[in-house]
Order: C-alpha cells, then sequence, then structure tokens
C-alpha cells in the first residue's frame, strides 16, 4: 500500500492563509490504513486548524469529509457539494489523491496534507517499511523475493556491496542489507546458483526516468 | 421506520422528596416529553410505566426512578415491549443526587440516549459443558480432577507424555513425586477425563464458549474437539545455564533442577558422580530470585544433602527477596538441619576452578576443586579490603525460571498476553489470579509464575469457579457486542484486530470487514477509540454521545 | 461554533473503573475542588480519541484532563497505556500550533483516591489560571 506521513501543521497554515472556508478531504483507503488521512486524522487535521484559528482575527470554517477513495473521480464527485463552499482544500490523501481533486476542482487550490512516503507494509502496528519503488521492471523474481531497488540504499542489482555488515547496511545500521537478505533466502530455497549471473544494467525507461508512464488494456477501455 | 417518533421521560418525585420542576422544564425545552409520578417504586410504578408507554410510539424513554438492578431491568423489558430499544432505555435515580446536579445528570442521560445505534438484546446461548485443559503440570492436573468432580468433560492434552514436565521438573510446583503420580493415575482412571498426550495442539479458534480446537497426534492422525472454556496448565522450565560465574556448568557446577530430577528419578544423589563431597554449596543467583520457588528448591535440596551425606552445607542467598511467606521458617529449618546460610553480594562473589581437573580415585577422597570467593571490605577483620575463601567439591546453582515451550506456543497460539517476565500471569490486578486477556481462558500453576504446590492447588480451585461463573449449566449469557463496526465506513486496517486487549475482533471475509465477537468483548472501547475509520461505535458512548455531552455542559454553565 | 462559554471550565474524561468514583467522592465529601470541572464519564481511558479531546478545547474548556486508571490497573489491561501514549501525541501536535501543550493533561486515580483526584484537578486548574494570568501581563 502507498504509505504516508501527515505534513506538520504549520505547513499546512502556511498553505491555506488567506482562506477563510478550508475543506479537509481524507481518504478511505491506503492513508487509511498507515493512519494518515483516515476520517480520524481528518477530524483532527480539522479541530487543529480552528483551534489554531481561536484568538486572531480572521474567521475560519473548516469542513470535513472522508471518501472511498480519492484517486477516482466517481469518489471525488462526491465532494461536488462541498466544494463550492470553499476557498481551499487540504487534502490528507496521497499525491495521487491530490491530484484528482486537483484536476476534479480546477477552481480551487488543492493543497497536500500528507507527505506521501513509499510502497510499503506495516512491519508492525504503527511501523511502516518501504518495499517497493515501482520501477516498471520487477526483478523479484531473481532476488529471492527481496528488492534490491527498494530496500537496497544503493540499488544495487549485483550486491553485495562491502559496506554490507554484520547484515546490516553500513548506510543505517538499523536497516537490513537487502542482498544479505537475498542471499540468505536463495541460500534457504536452495537457488544460490542464480546469484552467479550478473544481471545486467536496468533498463531504467520503464521507470520514471522514461517520463510519466501509462498503463493500457485496451479490452477494458470503454 | 415509525412515523413521528418522540422521545419521553418518566419522572419519579419520591413522593414529593424530589423537586421536579427544573428537570422538567430542561427536558422539555429538548422535545422530550415528561410524565410524573410520585411513587415509581411500587406495583403502581410499573403498571404507570407501561400504561403510558403503550402504543405512544416512542423512541427513546428516559426514567428516573432510584430502582435497582432487577427493577431497571424489569423497566427495560416493559420498554422493550413497547419497541423501544433497550439502549434507549435509560434509567436514572434523581433521589440521591444533590439537587444541583440533578439537572445536568438527567439531561447527560438524554444526551447520551441519543444517536445510539441499534442493537440485538442478551440471550442466552447454550454452551457445551467441556473444558481443555493444555498442558499438565501439576496445578493443571489438580484442574482437570476438580473440573471433572465439578461434572464437566475434561479433555488434557499435552505435547509430552501426561505430567512429565510436572515429574522431570519438580521444582516448579514444588509437588512431592508421589503427589504428582497420585494425581496422574487419578485422570487416568476418571471416566469424565479423555487425554490426549503426547499430541500438538495445531489451532484454537473461536471465543469462549465456542473454542474449537484441532490435535495432531503422534500417529500422524488428527483430531478435533470443541470446548466452551480452556484452562492452561503448561508449567515453566528452567534456563539452561552454560556456565556460572565463569566456570562452565558440568559435573561439578550443577543445577539444582539436576538435582531435583535425580532425586525424583530416584537415582538417590547420583548427580555428585560417585563421590562423596565434604563441602557442598548451594548459591542461589539475583536471576532466580523473582519467585521464592527457586530458592525453595534450594532450600529443600541442601537440607536433603545436609541430611543424607552430613557434609558441610552452605547456602548462599542474595538478599533480594526474603519476604515471600514461608521464608522464614525455610530459614530456621535450614539452620535447624546445620546448613550455613551466607547472605552475599552478588558482586562481590566469584568462582574458580583448579587448573587441573580432577579424577577422583577414591570414592571418598577430598579434593575441593572448586572454590567460591567473597570479595569486601574488612572481611579479615582488619579494616582493610579483603577477601574470604570457600572451598567445595559441588556448587549447585538455583535456576532461573522460565515459560514452558509450551507455553510460549501456546501464548502465540491464543494470542495471550504475557507479563514482564514472560510467563502468562500478568501483574495487572484485574487477570488476578486466573484470568488472561481472554475470556474463558484461564491460567493455572507454574505458567502464571513460578508457584509452590500450595497456590497451584488454590489456582486450580479458582480455575473451577471462573468456568462454572462462565459455563453454568450449559448456558452463557451474552450481550450484544458493546462495540459495533459499521461495516462500510472499515478499511480493514487491522488497527482493531491488533490492539483488541482482549482478542475479541476478527476479519469477516464476506463482510470485508471487521467484526467483533460479542461473547468475548469486554466493552472497553479501545478499538473504537484506535479506529483511524471511525468506524467503531461503542454502545452507551459513541461519538454523538461525546458531543451531546459537550452540548450539555456548555448549555448548562 | 459557540466558544467562550467553556473558557473557564475544565472537562475531565473519567475512567468510569476508576477516577470517576475518585472524583466523585471528592465532591461528596466536600474535597476543595476548582468549581469548573466538567466530568464526561468514559468506558475506559483508551476509548477517548484526539479528535473528543480536541472537541473539548475547541468548544472553549480552558483544559482537558484524561483521567485513567494506574499502571497495571487499567481492567481492560491497554487502556491506560493507550490512553497516554496518544495524548502524549496530541501534546505535540498541540504543540506544533502554538497552543498551550499544557492545556491537556493525562493522570491516573484508583476509584478510592478522591483526595489525590482532587489535588490534581487544583493543581490543574491552578496552573492554568495562572498560564491565563501570564497571557493576560504579556498582553
Ligand atoms: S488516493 Fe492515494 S491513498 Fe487514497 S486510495 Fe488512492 S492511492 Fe490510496
Ligand atoms: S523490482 Fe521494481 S517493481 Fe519489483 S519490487 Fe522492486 S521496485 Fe518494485
Ligand atoms: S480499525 Fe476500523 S477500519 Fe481498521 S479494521 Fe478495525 S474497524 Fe476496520
Ligand atoms: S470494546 Fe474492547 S473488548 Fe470490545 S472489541 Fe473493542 S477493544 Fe475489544
Amino acid at each position: 500500500m502507498i504509505v504516508a506521513e501527515r505534513k506538520a501543521i504549520s505547513d499546512i497554515l502556511q498553505m491555506i492563509e488567506g482562506a477563510g472556508r478550508v475543506l479537509v478531504v481524507g481518504c478511505g483507503t491506503c492513508v487509511t490504513v498507515c493512519l494518515a488521512g483516515g476520517e480520524k486524522e481528518v477530524a483532527v487535521c480539522a479541530s487543529l486548524l480552528r483551534l489554531q484559528n481561536q484568538g486572531e482575527d480572521r474567521d475560519l470554517t473548516v469542513a470535513e469529509a472522508t471518501i472511498e477513495r480519492q484517486c477516482e473521480w466517481e469518489f471525488a464527485r462526491e465532494l461536488d457539494e462541498l466544494v463550492p463552499d470553499c476557498d481551499a482544500i487540504v487534502s490528507l490523501a496521497c499525491g495521487a489523491g491530490v491530484q484528482t481533486l486537483a484536476a476534479q476542482f480546477e477552481d480551487t487550490p488543492v493543497f497536500p496534507g500528507l507527505n506521501t512516503q513509499f510502497i510499503g507494509i506495516p512491519e508492525e502496528q504503527g511501523v511502516w517499511t518501504e518495499h517497493c519503488l515501482a520501477c516498471g521492471e520487477c526483478v523479484l523474481d531473481k532476488t529471492g523475493g527481496i528488492c534490491p531497488i527498494a530496500r537496497c540504499a544503493k540499488t544495487i542489482l549485483n550486491g553485495p556491496c562491502g559496506g554490507s555488515q554484520d547484515g546490516k547496511c553500513e548506510i543505517n545500521p538499523e536497516t537490513d542489507c537487502a542482498w544479505q537478505l537475498i542471499f540468505d533466502r536463495l541460500k534457504r530455497l536452495g537457488r544460490l546458483h542464480m546469484l552467479e549471473e550478473i544481471e545486467p544494467p536496468k533498463n531504467w525507461s520503464h521507470s520514471s526516468d522514461g517520463g510519466p508512464r501509462k498503463v493500457k488494456r485496451e479490452d477494458m477501455i470503454l | 421506520m415509525k412515523a413521528q417518533q418522540q422521545r419521553a421521560a418518566i419522572l419519579c418525585s419520591c413522593c414529593g422528596q424530589v423537586d421536579l420542576t427544573e428537570v422538567e422544564e430542561a427536558l422539555q425545552s429538548r422535545d422530550i416529553f415528561c410524565w410524573r409520578h410520585d411513587g415509581l417504586c411500587t406495583e403502581d410504578g410499573t403498571e404507570f410505566i407501561a400504561g403510558r408507554m403503550a402504543g405512544a410510539n416512542l423512541e427513546g424513554v428516559l426514567i428516573c426512578a432510584c430502582a435497582d438492578e432487577d427493577k431497571a431491568r424489569l423497566w427495560r423489558r416493559t420498554a422493550a415491549a413497547e419497541d423501544v430499544q433497550p439502549i434507549m432505555t435509560s434509567v436514572i435515580g434523581l433521589r440521591d443526587l444533590p439537587p444541583d446536579v440533578r439537572r445536568r445528570e438527567v439531561l447527560m442521560a438524554a444526551a447520551y440516549q441519543k444517536n445510539m445505534l441499534p442493537v440485538s438484546v442478551r440471550e442466552a446461548v447454550s454452551v457445551p459443558q467441556k473444558v481443555l485443559v493444555l498442558g499438565s503440570s501439576a496445578a493443571g492436573l489438580r484442574a482437570v480432577i476438580d473440573l471433572a468432580e465439578a461434572g464437566y468433560d475434561v479433555t488434557v492434552a499435552d505435547e509430552e507424555e501426561l505430567a512429565r514436565r510436572a515429574l522431570s521438573h519438580l521444582p516448579p510446583d514444588l509437588s512431592g513425586h508421589n503427589d504428582v503420580c497420585a494425581l496422574r493415575d487419578r485422570v487416568a482412571e476418571s471416566d469424565r477425563v479423555c487425554v490426549r498426550a503426547p499430541v500438538q495442539v495445531t489451532g484454537i479458534e473461536g471465543q469462549v464458549g465456542g473454542f474449537a480446537a484441532t490435535f495432531a497426534h503422534a500417529d500422524g492422525h488428527s483430531s478435533a474437539d470443541r470446548f466452551g472454556a480452556i484452562v492452561l496448565a503448561p508449567g515453566c522450565e528452567p534456563v539452561q545455564r552454560g556456565e556460572f560465574l565463569g566456570v562452565d556448568v558440568g559435573a561439578e557446577v550443577v543445577p539444582v533442577s539436576q538435582f531435583d530430577d535425580a532425586m525424583a528419578r530416584e537415582e538417590g544423589l547420583s548427580v555428585l558422580a560417585g563421590v562423596r563431597p565434604h563441602q557442598v554449596a548451594f548459591v542461589v543467583p539475583s536471576d532466580a530470585t523473582d519467585t521464592e520457588v527457586p530458592f525453595m528448591s534450594a532450600v529443600r535440596a541442601a537440607r536433603r544433602t545436609r541430611r543424607v551425606l552430613n557434609a558441610d552445607v552452605y547456602l548462599l542467598c542474595n538478599d533480594a527477596k526474603v519476604t515471600a511467606s514461608g521464608m522464614e521458617r525455610a530459614y530456621r529449618d535450614l539452620r535447624d538441619d546445620g546448613v550455613t546460610v551466607i547472605r552475599f553480594d552478588e558482586e562481590t562473589l566469584s568462582l574458580e576452578e583448579a587448573d587441573v581437573p580432577h579424577t577422583y580415585t577414591d570414592p571418598g577422597e577430598m579434593a575441593h576443586p572448586l572454590t567460591l570467593r567473597f570479595a569486601g571490605e574488612d572481611l579479615d577483620g582488619a579494616g582493610g579490603a579483603g577477601s574470604w575463601e570457600l572451598p567445595c567439591d559441588r556448587v549447585f546453582v538455583a535456576d532461573q525460571l522460565r515459560l514452558s515451550r509450551m507455553g510460549e506456543r501456546l501464548a502465540d497460539l491464543l494470542e495471550l498476553r504475557r507479563g514482564a517476565d514472560g510467563f502468562l500471569g500478568d501483574d495487572n490486578i484485574f487477570q488476578l489470579p486466573v484470568d488472561t486477556n481472554r475470556r474463558g481462558i484461564f491460567v493455572v500453576g507454574s505458567a502464571g509464575r513460578p508457584k509452590t504446590a500450595e497456590a497451584g492447588r488454590v489456582d486450580a480451585a479458582n480455575a473451577v469457579l471462573s468456568v462454572q461463573d462462565l459455563l453454568g449449566g450449559g448456558v452463557m449469557t451474552v450481550d450484544h457486542a458493546a462495540a459495533i463496526v459499521q461495516g462500510e465506513k472499515c478499511a480493514l486496517c487491522l488497527t482493531c484486530i491488533r490492539s483488541c486487549p482482549h482478542t475479541a475482533i476478527s476479519v469477516d471475509e464476506d463482510e470485508g470487514a471487521a467484526v467483533v465477537h460479542r461473547e468475548a468483548c469486554q466493552g472497553c472501547g479501545i478499538c473504537a477509540g484506535e479506529c483511524p475509520a471511525d468506524a467503531i461505535q461503542l454502545e452507551g458512548y459513541s461519538d454523538d454521545s461525546f458531543a451531546a455531552a459537550l452540548d450539555v455542559l456548555r448549555g448548562v454553565q | 461554533m459557540t466558544t467562550g462559554e467553556l473558557r473557564t471550565s475544565v472537562i475531565a474524561f473519567c475512567c468510569e473503573n476508576s477516577a470517576l468514583q475518585a472524583v466523585e467522592d471528592a465532591r461528596h465529601f466536600g474535597m476543595t475542588m476548582p468549581e469548573c470541572v466538567q466530568t464526561i464519564r468514559v468506558p475506559c481511558a483508551g476509548k477517548v480519541e484526539e479528535d473528543h479531546i480536541l472537541k473539548a478545547l475547541e468548544s472553549g474548556a480552558a483544559g482537558v484532563v484524561l483521567f485513567a486508571c494506574h499502571t497495571e490497573n487499567c481492567q481492560y489491561l491497554q487502556g491506560n497505556v493507550r490512553a497516554e501514549k496518544r495524548l502524549t501525541r496530541l501534546r505535540g501536535l498541540l504543540d506544533e500550533i502554538g497552543y498551550p501543550a499544557d492545556a491537556v493533561l493525562y493522570a491516573s486515580a484508583a476509584p478510592a483516591e478522591a483526595a489525590r483526584a482532587a489535588r490534581i484537578l487544583r493543581t490543574f486548574a491552578d496552573d492554568l489560571a495562572s498560564v491565563d494570568r501570564e497571557e493576560a501581563i504579556e498582553q
């Protein structure tokens, strides 16, 4: 899932400066699951904005809404009635959600309330780690199901590097060395021979280096 | 949806003792209709309530009278008969409230009624009169017998042969070998008891009143059964010591549990490997003083050694624990038997081994291959730093105890909380003596924390009471779950499932949402507090009720 | 939303297994209690959500106390632990917006500790008042 983290309230306050009526919009999918932008976080964020404004001269009203998935037009349209009444939208969704709202509501500024972090998993409740960089050409078949692109600090395809120590990464000793994990897993699977193959340089044009990507399924296009 | 539903209040003036004017005004200003009566606690009162509600098509009713539990229940039923949801029926007493808070309390009660969620009513479900006892420590065997005598069908399952651990590690329960054997035989003979051992417990699904357990037997076949409640009794075991004070554990430095083991197998003092030692030290290090059990084992072993061998026996113990019951007595017994007790400070103790391992040729030979050394101020009596030595032939070390492996596996399988020391018992007073964090799962004996045989017996008796309390005569009364998941809002983030302290929530695959199991939910609302989608409401404490309460407080100011 | 009416008040979310009893007893025994304290009954401190506390502040409460059971004394095992963590986070959030974090307090009391509950509430209310005074002096 997409993992995100709330921006500092001070940043959000700066963005909405001058706006009198603000709509805080949450997303009921990924960011609800990673506890950053669900209905409760929307309530907290809206409350904080209102509280901060107490004692200030300007009038600020903050409305709240949470929709199923912000990255879908149909759901975004559920806000049709609320948006005309507001001067700014703070979206507590990932970047895709923010942009969907921005595209849907062209005349209203839409601000990101979260910093979208990565595609990852909850390591344990309250801790998330990055697991995929969406490189466009998955190599997990060769690496024992452990992604060297996202989980190796140097994105090395033929690892490990010389900095792997006691199974930890030299960039951050709290992080497992992805290549140690790959080695261990392949060993367990009895497929260590796979590491003898040298992996040629990756074609990054399938990744974001090739410009914005698009996926099509012809048969599904109505 | 019934048309035009109203809310009403039935107020009791308690023969004029309660001034209702203010309360009535406040309620009416919130569109709550009021009826008065001056003695609702009488027979006539109940009729009055029924009469007013009949056909009134009420959405909720607030009854203000000083009723006891039974009356309150009766009135709620009366209301339910008129189609008023139980939770929309509030009963609060006004007479004993100071006049200035009456108005507020009434308004609060009214506020809490608002926007409540519809719920089902309490119901009695039939439950199997069967109890599963997992593990066969001495306390567990005792529980098996007590439960069978109380009329339950008991299945006792263990990963090893029945009572094997209880017999091989006697110290944890401090039960005598004969006691355990007798218990085991009684269990085997009882026709109310089904023994499954050795067996692996492969899964336990469901909740109290309907635990479904699956077992994998040694011969490869598997079986399944349902139980109303579970009693855990996997016992504890000693932590293996590799070394003690730098000397390898082996023939000369020996864990006390090994001593006990040998005694249990009636091999006598064979741990002493043929020698007749003249100086023996028993040491209770600080890691073994969390409970009194390792200390007591050491005491018992020391006395025995002293009596049987007539050797010089020393018991070295830490200052840490002296208050537990029976401690004073133990010291006295030691002294009476002629065991020398030495209090020592862990920091100052060291142990040395003779360079050349000693081979005994003559069983009566004295060699003193070990030397315990105490360092400290003024040990030589001359005021300076010095040291004092105790040469010995054997050093027995009290064991540090831990939850048995089987206990650990069960804790994982059943998602049980473990105390700071890893045992299944918790320091939380609400879990004493035998409760776990899950309703219908109890823990007895040293799996909860190392304890004496006597304490284990008390546990077993308590477990029986708890089981009876829960399963009664085959009928368990369950309320609706206090926590209600609004399926369409649930994102299945699993937060509530992970954070429910009572393991009362699981995923409902069909609904695609979390589901609270009513028989296990204890109504704390922690799940609601955690849910990032605000998808859980707690009966009586919905989000709306908080908002309403705040409104009331603002209004009352 | 109307504000100001609760300006001088303290809302105490009280766990019904412990602190509620203590606070009620304190009132009953006539212990010195700040006039301004209003209690809201909760089943467990772990039920109280951040937004409930924020809403209380928004409604104009000068301060909010989250009153739980003592450590290892929560009937629901984890409620007080969760509550305290949640409150710590909330204080951080208040700090971020420049709101005095001391306006929210986590505290614990046993049902029999009426005097302790009263003292906690008194100290809290006094502290709030003195902060107000400082602000008044600044302005
Ligand atoms: S908007 Fe972002 S966070 Fe929300 S569902 Fe879409 S991808 Fe997930
Ligand atoms: S190889 Fe690419 S697609 Fe596969 S997990 Fe790694 S980043 Fe994601
Ligand atoms: S915490 Fe809420 S959203 Fe998450 S699984 Fe539970 S009910 Fe669903
Ligand atoms: S109310 Fe408490 S016990 Fe019930 S499901 Fe929620 S967290 Fe679990």
